[in-house]
This record gives C-alpha cells, structure tokens and sequence, in this order.
C-alpha cells in the first residue's frame, strides 16, 4: 500500500512540476525580415466558414508576395473557447494569433506578445486611424491600455456600434399607417427622449397580421457613454463611477425601453438578428464586422443611424467600440515573418479593400475608408448597404462633434467578472423589478471591492 | 580422458506457474489498462488540481504564490457560488420527478395490449435526441413571446428572464422530458422480469392495485431506482450546458460548473477554478456516500 501511496505522490508531482514549467524564451529583440530565409509560421484565428475562407484567401495572396513564407492557418468557431485555448497555450503560443479587446491587457501585460513599435514606420502609422494604433498602445508602468509607448497589437478591424433599422418594413408601417413620421436622421443623433417618441409612434403597429417590435434591445454601453457616464471614474479602472445620477438614468432609459413595450424582453437578445430578419424587430444595433451577415440573412433595405445622445448635460452620441488585434509571439522563432503577416493583414490597403468587399470590416485605412467603403467604391446592388456607413466612420473619426465611440468597459480591465456580475445585478432593472438606483445603491460598493481585485490581478 | 564442457549449461529449471497464479495475472494485466488510465488520467490530475487549489497560479503569466485557503475562503464569501450551488441542487429535483414518472410509464406500457412498441420508441427519443437540439426547442416553447407555454395557457410569464424560479422551473421541465424516456426502458425491463405471479398472490390475499404497487413493484424495482437516482445526481451536479445554452447565463440557471468555467477558467484563475472544482468533487463525494449509506432503503422486500 505505501509503495502505490509513494507511486501517486511521485506522478503528481511529476505532473504538477511539468504543469508549471516556464515555455519558450521571450524576447523583443528587433528581428528584421530576411527575404532569404525560409519561414513557417502558425496562425490562429476564430470565425464562420465564411471568415476562414475570406482569411485563407489572404494569407494565399501573402504568400504569393513573400514566397519563402509558409503560413499555418487554422481557426476556433467560438469565441470563448478561443480565448481559453489560447491561455492554455501561453506557454506555446501560436506565432500569430487574434487578441481580444476583453483579453487585451492581460496580454499586453504578460511579456508574452511582441511591441510592433520598432517594426512601424511612420508613414504606416499615419494612414492608419489614430484610434486603430492608439487603442493597442500599453504603459507598463501605469498598467494602462490606450496610453504609452509600446504597441501590443495591430488592428484586425475597428467595431463601432450602430443601430440599424429595416427601412423596408419602416416605410410601409408609415404608409399603411399613415404616421407623420420621417425615416431617422443619419448624421444628427435624437436625443434619448426623442428617441422614445420616435419608437412609440410604432408601438403595437402590425405587419401581416404580426405585431412589430420598435426595438430589439437596447446597447447598455452606448446608453451609459452617451449620457455622459462611464464605468470608472478614468481608464485605468480602479475606481467606480456607477453611482452618478447620469449612470443610473442610462440604466433606467434602457430599462424602461423594455417594460414600456418599446423593446423585446432582455432576454430574447440573443436572437435579436434572427427576429430582425424576420420583421419581428425594427431596430436593432450592428458593427461594420456585422454587414456580410445582413447582407446574406436580409431580403430588405436596411441602413445605420448614431446612438441617441442623453438628456444629461454634456451629452454627445457615443458608441460603444469592440476591437481586436493581431499580436504576435514574442517567443516565436519566426517572429519577423510573423509581423509581416500582421502588417499586410493590419495595414496593407489589399486586405482592407478585400475586407470592405467581403462585408467583414470598415478599412483601417482612413483615406480608403473615407473616400472608398463610405462611397460604396465596387460594392452595388444590396452590397451597398447599409447607405450610412459614414455613422461608422463618424465614430471612430470623432471630427465631428457629435459622433463620438468608446471602448467596451471589460477592454480597460484584466478581466470581465466586475462587468459582468455588474450586469448580472441589473437583470432585476430590467425586468422591472427594481429601479436602477435601487439596484446601485445596493451594490455599489461590491462592484468597487470586484474592481479592485481585478486591478490586483493585473499586479 | 573426457574433457568436461564447460560450455554447456543445463537450462534452469522453470517453475510453472500454478493456476491460480496464472489466472490472477491474467486479470492484474486486463485491469491494469483502466487503472492506469484511472492514475494518468484522473487521480494526476485531481491531485494536481488539488495543489494548485492552493496557489494564485496565472497560466499566461506563469507564475504562482502558496496563497493557503485564500481560494477556498474566498468562493464561500461568493454570492455567485452560493447561488450557483443552490441552483443545482433545486436542478436535481428533475431526477426523482423523472424517475417517477419513468416508473409509472413502464407500468402502463407493460399493461397495454398493444402499441406498445410504437409508444415505447416515442417516449424514448429524447433519450437519443441532442441534448442542444432540446434546449434549443425547449427554449422556444419557454419563450415570453409567443412561447408554446405561455399560448396554451394564456399566461404573460418571463420564463428566460430574471425570476430565478421560473428559469429553473423551466429547466427542471425540459429535464424531466428527457429523461423520462430512459428511466422508463430501465424500468420496463425490470417489470418484465417480474413474475405475475406476485401480483396474483397479493389479488388472492385481497390487495388491491395500489398494494401491487407499493408492495411489489416497488420492492422489485428498488435496486434500478437507486442505479438511476445515484448516476443522475452525479450527472446532474455536473451540469453545464442547461447554464449556458438553455439559460444562456442567466443567473436563474447558473450551476457550479457555470461558475467555474467563468469566474475560474475563462478568468485565467486557475487556482480559483481548482478550489471551486475540489469543493465540487467533496460536494459529489459527500452525496454519493450518503446515497450508498442509505442504499438499505432501496433493498425493500416484497411483503
């Protein structure tokens, strides 16, 4: 018996030691590319099909230009378990991989990723959207994403917000109902209130016998930014700013949207496309990353407007933004040919027109996004809409002064569990069964306590 | 004169080994591929989940402090976890329902004359039908909208929405569903094997079919009872997918797992998540202890 009792302790400590032993050497040694070296590379990636079909397609066109370059590409379907792949893999990292805006600072912070500063001439970063750059930068010292010196990703596509309306359904409930109503406006954004007017006037219509839904669900994040309140009282996240009048009004506004009937109960988000297809919903909310799905799922005309601004003083339209990036393995043995990918993928003006085509993202490229994708360069026929793709393009300029976007609030913390058991809180909110204030007052302090050990977390 | 050659050395002598011997090797060397599956597999890698319960490891920094019980006290002062643990246990309640119901279906089915078959193929399909595919139906016929449910009954209830009750309501629906198919195979393979008989003589002594029940088919059918109440509360404090697919997170319907999934694993705590799993694995141990202890009870004898 001892002798099985001493094999057992033996295997896992085996175990337990092989487990926790460091991976490869990381290094941020420049590595220049080498047009004379054989490389191969791994790429992991998540998406559809469709998406990794459009993805092969372009790291074939890479490897037609950098013929000693040999790309592995493979992809995750889901993106949960793409991110826990990709942290059981830290210590065999993939050379090129995506990183998520909710993982970003946990890998920026890690060591783990490779600063693309040495490998950037100005001239790359100057056509690119400031943001698209600025949203990958990390100060190690403040532990602050969107600040610093050093950038830990290039961006695979910039995601604003928008709500998107069927203009096909909303044109015949005017006319079968005779409504003295005019289609939205894309460039100057309602105010919440006026917003809430303008959906009642669809309340209860119907459509074929079936009743229409003003509003599928309405985008928490874009309600609390635009009415002039964050999460935190600044972006490193340490501090709540939930308990502002202006926070609990958003709530409140998004809440109230569902118990008047104006939007779908919460919880049938999760199909809100599919109902929107249907002409269940007449609005409902998308991202540039969004169109081929609409364009492929939708048998009528739809197009974007901004986020309604608050009633709240100093209160200007602002989406939320979802990102991603390319990040590169600093232990990678193939780092050049790596950031050579990420670089023709991030920043090359074929990807982001063959991108804009395929309806997978608006251009990083401003000049092409401005000048081409909002004026349907190539694109015809229902692959022109929506026709007010300047509302993304408003969002992430912010030239304007009433078009502005932010980052989703899990992108500034290590992780998303402060966000979500915020979340989890308001589920009362929004069926009805508590007021925001009520539900903040109580739990304001819990969320500051989930803040903080976030912060720990990140060291 | 003969030179000896040394050469040459007689084979040793080999013992043969006796039949029992034989035979007991025989079968170390057939249980040794689950056993040592059993130790690479699974006792490893509890033990190694039950030491890094004990350290802050962060796998993609890969660093680790000894942080003692600070995982294990930390889950308890959880809300979540607590609520979590609540809600599978109420879960639970779908396996005595569904057993029940499975019991009184084989009853029916072995006293039907005919159509037997044709109904016995219909109440198991779920058995055999994705469990995805029947949350995804179930989720529709729960729906507040214009949900089967709600329809037939004429009521406004938010059943996948923030009530915790009605989420877990409609959970323990769907699973009763499911599972009624196969306690009903079990079951009505048992009652054919009982004889007629038993229930003859209890007719002769004057029971009626409620003392038929009570005084043998249940005696009989004890030991597959206990067979389908232990497997489905193990299966069921392991619940995962009603959490996020049927649920679809919502906190009405998170279960244990769901807890450790999100706040340990997808969080990149892994110490966390071991110490939420070890209390998980207590938690199933202490339960199925107590079940075998109270095994007796489902070792009833026919009166």
């Amino acid at each position: 018996m001892k002798k099985i009792v001493t094999f057992l302790m033996i295997l896992v400590l085996l175990f337990s030691l092989t487990a926790c032993t460091p991976g490869a050497q990381t290094s941020q040694e420049y590595e220049p590319f080498d047009p004379d070296k054989e490389y191969e590379i791994d790429f992991l990636g998540w998406g559809g099909v469709a998406e990794q079909s459009n993805f092969q397609y372009m790291i074939n066109q890479f490897m037609k230009k950098y013929t000693n370059v040999k790309v592995f590409y493979s992809a995750i379907s889901d993106t949960s378990t793409y991110s826990q792949n990709l942290i059981n893999r830290a210590n065999d990292l993939p050379d090129i991989f995506y990183v998520p805006d909710w993982d970003y600072i946990k890998w920026a912070d890690s060591g783990k990723l490779v600063d693309f500063t040495p490998y950037l001439d100005q001239e790359e970063i100057d056509k690119m959207w400031d943001m698209s750059i600025d949203i990958f930068r990390y100060d190690e010292t403040t532990k602050t994403v969107g600040t610093g010196d050093k950038i830990y990703g290039l961006p695979k596509d910039l995601g604003p917000l928008a709500l998107v309306y069927n203009k096909d359904l909303m044109l015949q409930l005017i006319e079968d109902y005779n409504l003295d109503v005019d289609l939205p406006s894309n460039t100057e954004p309602m105010t919440f209130t006026e917003f809430k007017n303008y959906l009642s006037e669809f309340k209860g219509l119907q459509v074929d016998g079936s009743e229409v839904i003003p509003l599928a669900y309405y985008d928490v994040q874009s309600a609390v930014y635009s009415n002039n309140a964050n999460f935190y009282t600044d972006d490193s996240a340490t501090t709540s700013a939930i308990g502002t009048d202006n926070f609990i009004d958003a709530i409140q506004f998004v809440a109230d949207l569902s118990t008047s009937g104006l939007a779908a109960d919460y919880s049938t988000s999760g199909s809100s496309f599919s109902r929107f297809a249907s002409n269940t919903y007449l609005f409902t909310w998308m991202g540039p990353w969004d169109i081929a799905t609409f364009w492929e799922g939708l048998s009528f005309e739809f197009d974007v407007i901004p986020a309604p601004k608050g009633d709240a003083e100093g209160s200007v339209s602002c989406a939320s933004i979802g990102t991603v990036a390319y990040g590169v393995s600093a232990a990678s043995d193939n780092k050049a040919a790596a950031v050579e990918l990420a670089k023709y993928l991030a920043c090359s003006e074929e990807c982001a027109k063959y991108n804009y085509k395929l309806g997978q993202a608006m251009p990083n490229i401003e000049e092409m996004a401005v000048d081409d994708w909002v004026n349907n360069v190539e694109l015809d026929g229902i692959y022109q809409y929506p026709q007010s793709k300047q509302v993304f393009v408003d969002v992430i300029n912010e030239a304007d002064d009433n078009i502005f976007g932010k980052s989703r609030p899990y992108y500034y913390t290590y992780d998303k569990i402060a966000y979500d058991a915020l979340m989890d809180k308001f589920n009362d909110v929004w069926a009805g069964l508590k007021t925001a204030r009520q539900v903040i007052e109580e739990y304001e302090e819990t969320y500051q306590q989930e803040l903080t050990k976030t912060r720990q977390r990140l060291g | 004169m003969y030179e000896l050659d040394l050469k040459y050395k007689p084979k040793p002598h080999r013992k043969k080994l006796t039949d029992k011997v034989s035979e007991a090797l025989h079968g170390y060397a057939f249980v040794a591929v689950p056993v040592i599956g059993f130790l690479v597999f699974t006792l490893s890698a509890l033990g190694f989940s039950f030491y890094m319960s004990f350290t802050d490891y962060n796998p993609i920094k890969g660093t680790y402090t000894f942080v003692e019980f600070q995982n294990y006290v930390a889950i308890f002062k959880e809300e979540f976890f607590r609520t979590a643990f609540f809600n599978t246990v109420i879960m639970l309640l779908s396996i005595p329902i569904g057993t029940f119901l499975g019991l009184l279906l084989a009853i029916y089915l072995k006293k039907l004359a005919k159509g037997r078959i044709v109904l016995m193929i219909l109440y198991y399909l779920p058995a055999v039908t994705s469990s995805i595919a029947i949350m995804l139906v179930f989720r529709d016929i729960f729906r507040s909208d214009g949900g089967l449910i709600n329809t037939l009954f004429g009521v406004d209830l938010k059943w996948l929405g923030a009530d915790p009750w009605l989420i877990k309501i409609a959970i323990i629906v769907k699973n009763v569903w499911a599972s009624v198919g196969g306690s009903m195979i079990l079951y009505f393979a048992v009652l054919t094997s009982v004889p007629g008989s038993y229930y003859e003589a209890g007719k002769v002594c004057g029971a009626n079919a409620w003392h038929g029940f009570v005084d043998v088919t249940m005696p009989m059918t004890n030991a597959t009872t206990f067979y389908i109440i232990t497997t489905g509360v193990m299966t069921g404090l392991q619940n995962y997918a009603d959490s996020t697919v049927f649920a679809q997170g919502l906190p009405g319907g998170r279960t244990i797992v769901y807890y450790i999934w999100t706040n340990g694993i997808n969080s990149a705590q892994y110490g966390y998540a071991s110490a939420a799993s070890m209390i998980l694995v207590l938690i199933i141990l202490v339960i199925t202890v107590i079940l075998f202890k109270f095994s007796s009870v489902f070792r009833g004898q026919i009166k």
